[in-house]
């Protein structure tokens, strides 16, 4: 599933970048039906909302089609597009935080330890759950622990783990060097398997 | 190499970036730590767990929603781009708007320019006669007519020029040089001679038939041959010329411009406003009112269908009061001559009204 997705070569999407920044509107339609879902994915593994994420997604194709103009092809257009919904997932991330600081708490929201959060929610423990009942908590588990992880050791992590890109496609959506990439990404690592261990424990 | 150690090195192993020494290190290390292999395994695990998760499908509106901002917004930004792109439209705005503010204030300047001197109080423009004067240079006087006059409308200055040249014509009844005839009375006598004949003008068949296609087609040498005219001749055609309309009307009324006048600009001769109003009444009694303002008086008054003339006498500290309000009634031509004539009852000026 992963090596689908895995690093573009060559950008595809160049002629029809060039329609767009021409002023051709239908050209992004192209882009939009090409990227969307890599685009929603991110956003969805960034924020753990798919509602939040479609509409994260849908503004950063708005935002890349006010800019497209300056896009000057120093990257694959791809790259410079995940960057755009990288970005703007953090900014609703902050958004989301300086809300939920006025909100009362659901009983299912992580706690605070001194050493991190923790997911409150356990999975339900009964030997008579189908298997894909299992597979889906399993699954609300992980990403609850992901969307525990602090931002900068969330996104090395969605964007190379989940998502496969390269360290150097990275560095260029995070305008970070790759040296930092991997010790991120290492450090990321090491905390989601403490917080699943803590969390699945022999379901791992 | 402690267990602390390990553990961060754990997760850089499965990428392959260890040197080899550090890999060594690791493998016996974990060759005596169960929890570190439990570690390296779980860790394996999570990059497995992390790389099972599902991919969420965009729903069908996503696409369609982008779209349609990206429509709505390439709409916009089309007929805003037009208007107000930045660098292109703005600063011509602002130019434009500059420059359309300098048009008006200088149109706002010179339409309120003869109110301005109104508004000044005839005591100031004494006062600035009297400096004038007292420098006992009557030519600095001079200028200031003059500039007015070339500042006037174009047909003021033609006019002026067909003003003077009539009067020596008539005196001395004979051919002038055509070095002191000024270009335009040149140009007149041509058009003159271009004009289809009238009856009376019979006489010069030769000019008519040859100069009919045009001013612009009366060579140097015609003009030289139209000279020689008797003085009667000329006289009754330039009184049919268009072009030389106003010179006619001088002669239709003698009276109104005896040959003293006519020289005016030379010493000794009154001094002579000529004013265009539609009134001639109206801006009579308003002359005459002003003149009586000033101290002065109406020493003559001669009134004709079109024309009121009159000649004040006034003080000649006065007569630049009396200027500036004469030439804030309408279309003023003056003929100011370097010395003022005075008369007994101060100075004279002849004070023309024609009615249009």
């Amino acid at each position: 599933m992963i090596a689908a997705l895995g690093p573009i070569i060559e950008d595809e999407d160049a002629d029809v970048v060039l329609r767009c920044q021409r002023g051709e509107t239908d050209a992004f339609e192209v882009l939009v039906e090409r990227h969307q879902k890599r685009m929603l994915n991110i956003a969805y593994r960034m924020l753990g909302d798919y509602e939040e994420a479609c509409d994260v997604a849908q503004e950063a194709f708005l935002s890349a089609y006010r800019s497209i103009r300056s896009f000057r092809r120093q990257a694959k257009f791809s790259t410079w597009l995940y960057g755009i919904v990288l970005n703007h997932s953090k900014n609703r991330l902050k958004q989301i935080a300086g809300r939920s600081r006025h909100e009362t708490r659901s009983i299912d929201d992580p706690i605070e330890l001194k050493n991190g959060s923790v997911s409150r929610q356990v999975a339900d423990c009964g030997e008579s759950a189908a298997d894909e009942l299992e597979k889906q908590e399993m699954e609300k588990a992980v990403q609850r622990c992901i969307d525990a992880l602090e931002g900068e050791y969330r996104e090395v992590l969605v964007l190379r783990d989940i998502q496969g890109f390269s360290y150097e496609e990275i560095g260029v959506m995070l305008k970070l060097p790759e040296g930092t990439v991997k010790s991120r990404l290492f450090r990321a690592r090491a905390v989601l398997k403490d917080r699943l261990v803590e969390v699945l424990g022999d379901r791992l | 190499m402690t267990c602390k150690d390990v553990e961060i090195l754990l997760a850089a192993l499965a990428e392959g970036v260890l040197s080899d020494q550090e890999n060594h290190a690791i493998e016996s290390h974990l060759r005596s730590c169960a929890s570190c292999r439990k570690a390296l395994a779980d860790l394996r695990k999570t990059g497995e767990t992390v790389k099972g998760l599902g991919q969420v499908d965009p729903p069908p509106w996503l696409k369609t929603r982008v779209m349609a901002r990206v429509r709505e917004e390439a709409e916009q930004k089309g007929f805003l781009r037009k208007f107000f792109y930045p660098l292109h439209i703005k600063v011509p705005i602002q130019a434009l708007a500059t420059v359309l503010i300098a048009v008006v204030a200088w149109n706002v300047y010179k339409t309120g320019e003869p109110e301005y001197k109104q508004i000044v109080p005839p005591a100031a423009v004494q006062e600035e006669q009297r400096v004038k004067t007292s420098g006992e240079s009557p030519n600095i006087e001079k200028p200031a007519p003059e500039t007015k006059r070339e500042t006037a409308s174009k047909t003021g200055i033609s006019e002026q020029r067909d003003f003077a040249p009539p009067a020596p014509r008539r005196e001395g009844q004979t051919e002038l040089p055509k070095t002191v005839i000024p270009e335009r009375a040149k140009a007149d006598e041509a058009a003159s001679v271009a004009t289809p004949g009238t009856p009376g003008t019979a006489a010069v068949p030769v000019k008519d038939g040859e100069a009919v296609g045009g001013v612009s087609a009366v060579g140097p040498s015609e003009k030289k041959e139209a000279m020689p005219y008797p003085s009667g001749q000329p006289k009754q055609k330039t009184r049919d010329a268009a072009a030389g309309a106003y010179a006619a009307k001088k002669q239709a009324a003698p009276a109104a411009a005896p040959p003293a006048l006519s020289k005016a600009g030379q010493a000794g001769t009154a001094p002579e406003m000529t004013l265009r109003v539609g009134n001639a009444g109206e801006a009579s009694d308003v002359i005459e009112n002003e003149v009586k303002r000033l101290g002065g008086r109406i020493s003559e008054k001669q009134t004709s269908e079109n024309r009121i003339i009159l000649t004040a006498r006034i003080g000649m500290d006065r007569v630049e009061a009396l200027r500036t309000k004469i030439r804030s009634m309408g279309d003023v031509r003056e003929s100011f001559p370097d010395t003022m004539r005075s008369g007994a009852g101060g100075d004279i000026i002849r004070i023309e009204i024609r009615q249009d």
